[in-house]
């Protein structure tokens, strides 16, 4: 068993994924993500030709010269460390708003730690028994098991802390009155679990209960949702407004989003009850200086990277997001868990596009 | 909705694309006295606004259009076509770039001086310098020069090959700015059999530096060759297709500190400009570097910002210049001698900016197999217009020959 297997399988063992200070982290994160590195230089020859060109001397080196990965990287190239054979499954990104979608390859290991770590992170919030789970889905989304859409994979992922799983929606994407209402009376005495993405959660399942013509109660739930804020942003809806509607149309008081990314499943960074999203063990953030990559001060805004210890099988420990954030403080927050707490504030505004220089564009295209 | 309602025309004031398609306005001779006293009233409008200040590249573009210009400009054309009988083409139809959003003036301005009517379709980005310029524009055709409201319509619509397809049924030539995208897409829309098409597609540009000429320059001319490689690269966020992209160091001594003391100079210049360069610039600019080492033997090498970013090339391959997205990305080769460089550019690349190099050496290198490079001048001046664009001499090639035996 390799390096990191020993370490995320330690990390697993100890039950509780937010209790590593600041400087423990250091050392397990300076030992695991080298580890990987190392990993990958010798087994993704794309991995290893851009740490080359960086500069970096394999044999010596501390994990700061490692340069992050663009994460638009994953759609243009299909990086991986393993073998075709040992491939068992491939994410995909659901790429509504590119023509390329990422590709991420998994193992069997890789795959069976990001469903551990999953559980890992969600105990955390959902306790230790399997609920029964309401998904704000279609059941189609799930359909074909060899290749994921990120909501697949992610719906599927979280399956695993839910017994009867129960469909919201049928697949006109129109909410399932009957069958929401028989969950939530058989239910109502006990807590439940609710998972859906954010945007899913918000336009066809808040919004449709609005009108008050039927009506959806669930005060013993617990909403788990994600998949980014931009098209509610779009329609000026936070967080804030978010959890309000929520609490009046559906009655459920405890509401975690989460932020992850098809190319870092399992090691998720979930909303705690003090409304930050927290860096678990499994995985830390960094806030860069767009002008020169350095490590922003706490509060300050820059590029989100994100560094997780699970990606064996191909090179994804460490990348650098298209999206903003700014550490809000570590090792503190009232909430009492360990680790980096931070906030997500949107995604890098799309450059001005001044290139040569299409000035042919299309009608209705964005 | 019918396509006509799609198209927006920004001048004349109140144009109409049909009515001026349909108009039967007579051409004018190259170079007629209405044509360049209309061009110096622009120019002379121009500098007087007050835009001038907030844009000086405004100031330029006028200094580009003054009177004395204009008229060499003529006497060039004059003395090239002695003894011809030269004419206008006709209606000439310009499809303008994106990226540089003044070029379309050069471009009508030119044709316009041959003689000829103008269809202009402009981005519909819009930007304050193009503004400006429609306005004048504008003003000028509503007052003195009304009588050339009929030779000049500048419109946008979004693509729809029905409306470039009726425009370029009438057109005696066409110039097609643009990604090879765009060309692609109007040179497929069917055109007067007769028309003429000049083609402006993507282009590559390089500097080609000698460091010895750097070494032993003085610290005031060192300092103006940094001002002017600044200006040639940063001004359109290295976007334009002569800005320089790749860096040819004549360097047989291999001297790194000369190179690295320009390039600290030129950090320092850029931070002080003002580049335009934002978040996600650096972002698409570490995409491209590092999809550049998956294509390419490449090397990065430090530098204090990511304002300037640079690779070393291992070797004269390079893949990944097609990946180049500009916000100053640097790609870095040496020569030894200029010899290197035979058969080394492709037709696609444009200006080669030069600075203390001995010019009948490399002119002898360029025209031997004549692989490439449209352009070469002095560091300083890659951005600035020429009536010969890559390749093409606009006024000889947007008037037509009457043979006379």
């Amino acid at each position: 068993m390799s390096d990191i297997e020993n370490i995320i399988d330690e990390l697993l063992a100890n039950g509780n994924p937010y209790s590593m200070s600041a400087s423990d982290k250091k050392v397990l994160f300076d030992k695991g993500l080298k580890a990987l590195t190392n990993l990958h230089y010798s087994k993704c020859a794309e991995y290893r030709d851009i740490l080359d060109a960086a500069n970096v001397n394999i044999s010596n080196y501390i994990n700061q010269d490692v340069p992050a990965l663009a994460v638009r990287l994953f759609k243009e190239y299909e990086l991986k460390s393993i073998p075709e054979s040992e491939v068992v499954k491939v994410l995909t990104s659901s790429g509504t708003t590119s023509q390329f979608v990422s590709k991420i390859y998994l193992d069997r290991v890789t795959s069976v730690y990001q469903t551990k770590v999953l559980v890992n992170i969600m105990q955390s919030f959902l306790g230790k028994k399997r609920l029964p789970m309401l998904i704000i889905d279609h059941p189609g989304v799930i359909k074909d098991r060899s290749s994921f859409s990120a909501r697949g994979a992610g719906i599927l992922g979280l399956s695993t802390f839910g017994r009867d799983h129960t469909y919201a929606l049928d697949d006109s994407m129109e909410i399932n009155f009957e069958v929401v209402q028989a969950f939530s009376k058989k239910y109502k005495d006990q807590p439940v679990f609710i998972f859906g993405f954010t945007f899913m959660v918000w336009q066809y399942f808040i919004d449709k209960l609005k009108d008050g013509k039927n009506k959806i109660n669930l005060p013993s739930g617990i909403l788990v949702h994600s998949g980014g804020w931009k098209k509610l942003q779009d329609q000026s809806v936070s967080n804030d407004d978010f959890k309000a509607a929520v609490k009046e149309f559906v009655g459920i008081e405890r509401v975690h989003n989460f932020y992850g990314m098809v190319e870092q499943v399992g090691s998720i960074y979930v909303e705690c009850e003090q409304g930050v999203l927290h860096a678990p063990d499994f995985s830390d953030i960094l806030v860069r200086n767009p002008m020169d990559w350095s490590e922003c001060e706490v509060g300050e805004k820059g590029i989100v990277e994100v560094d997780s210890l699970l990606p064996i099988s191909y090179p994804g420990h460490k990348l650098l997001t298209e999206d903003l954030g700014m550490v809000l403080g570590v090792d503190d927050c009232i909430c009492g868990r360990k680790g980096k707490y931070f906030s997500i504030e949107g995604r890098v505004p799309r450059a001005e596009v001044r290139g040569c220089s299409d000035t042919h564009e299309t009608a209705g295209r964005k | 909705m019918n396509t006509n309602d799609a198209v927006k025309v920004y001048v004349p004031t109140g144009g109409s694309y049909t009515s001026f398609i349909e108009s039967d306005a007579q051409l004018c001779k190259p170079f007629d006295e209405v044509l360049v006293d209309f061009v110096d009233a622009f120019s002379r409008r121009l500098f007087k606004d007050e835009m001038v200040r907030v844009y000086p590249d405004l100031s330029s573009l006028a200094f580009w259009m003054r009177k004395s210009q204009v008229l060499k400009l003529k006497a060039d054309y004059q003395q090239q076509n002695l003894g011809r009988v030269k004419v206008a083409r006709g209606m000439v139809f310009h499809v303008a770039p994106s990226n540089v959003d003044t070029i379309f003036i050069y471009s009508l301005f030119l044709s316009l001086l041959s003689g000829n009517k103008n269809i202009v379709r402009i981005s519909s980005k819009g930007s304050d310098r193009q503004g400006v310029i429609l306005r004048i524009l504008n003003e000028l055709l509503a007052e003195k020069f009304s009588v050339l409201a009929q030779t000049i319509l500048i419109l946008n619509y979004p693509h729809d090959e029905v409306v470039t397809t009726s425009i370029s049924t009438c057109s005696d030539a066409r110039i097609i700015w643009g990604g090879d995208e765009t060309i692609n897409q109007i040179s497929r829309c069917l055109a007067k059999p007769t028309c003429v098409d000049l083609k402006f597609s993507n282009k590559y540009s390089y500097a080609l530096l000698s460091v010895k000429s750097l070494k032993n320059a003085t610290e005031d001319n060192f300092d103006q060759l940094v001002i002017n490689f600044v200006n040639d690269s940063y001004w359109f966020g290295q976007q334009a297709c002569s800005s320089p992209r790749t860096v040819i160091w004549l360097d047989p001594d291999n001297d790194e500190d000369t190179k690295e003391k320009f390039w600290g100079r030129v950090e320092k210049n850029v931070a002080e400009f003002d580049h335009g360069l934002e978040t996600a610039d650096f972002v698409n600019k570490l995409f491209a570097q590092q999809q550049a080492a998956i294509e390419d033997e490449i090397q990065f090498i430090d530098s204090v910002s990511n304002l300037v970013s640079r690779v070393r090339l291992k070797n004269k391959n390079n893949k990944s210049k097609a990946l180049h997205c500009g916000s100053g990305l640097f790609y870095e080769m040496n020569i030894n001698v200029l010899s290197e460089l035979a058969g080394f550019f492709a037709r696609n690349d444009q200006t080669l900016s030069y600075y203390g190099i001995n010019m009948e050496e490399l002119k002898s290198v360029l025209t031997e197999n004549p692989t490439g490079i449209d352009r070469v001048v002095p560091v300083g001046i890659a951005l600035e217009f020429s009536p010969v664009w890559d390749g093409y001499d606009f006024l000889q090639s947007l008037t037509r020959e009457i043979q006379y035996k």
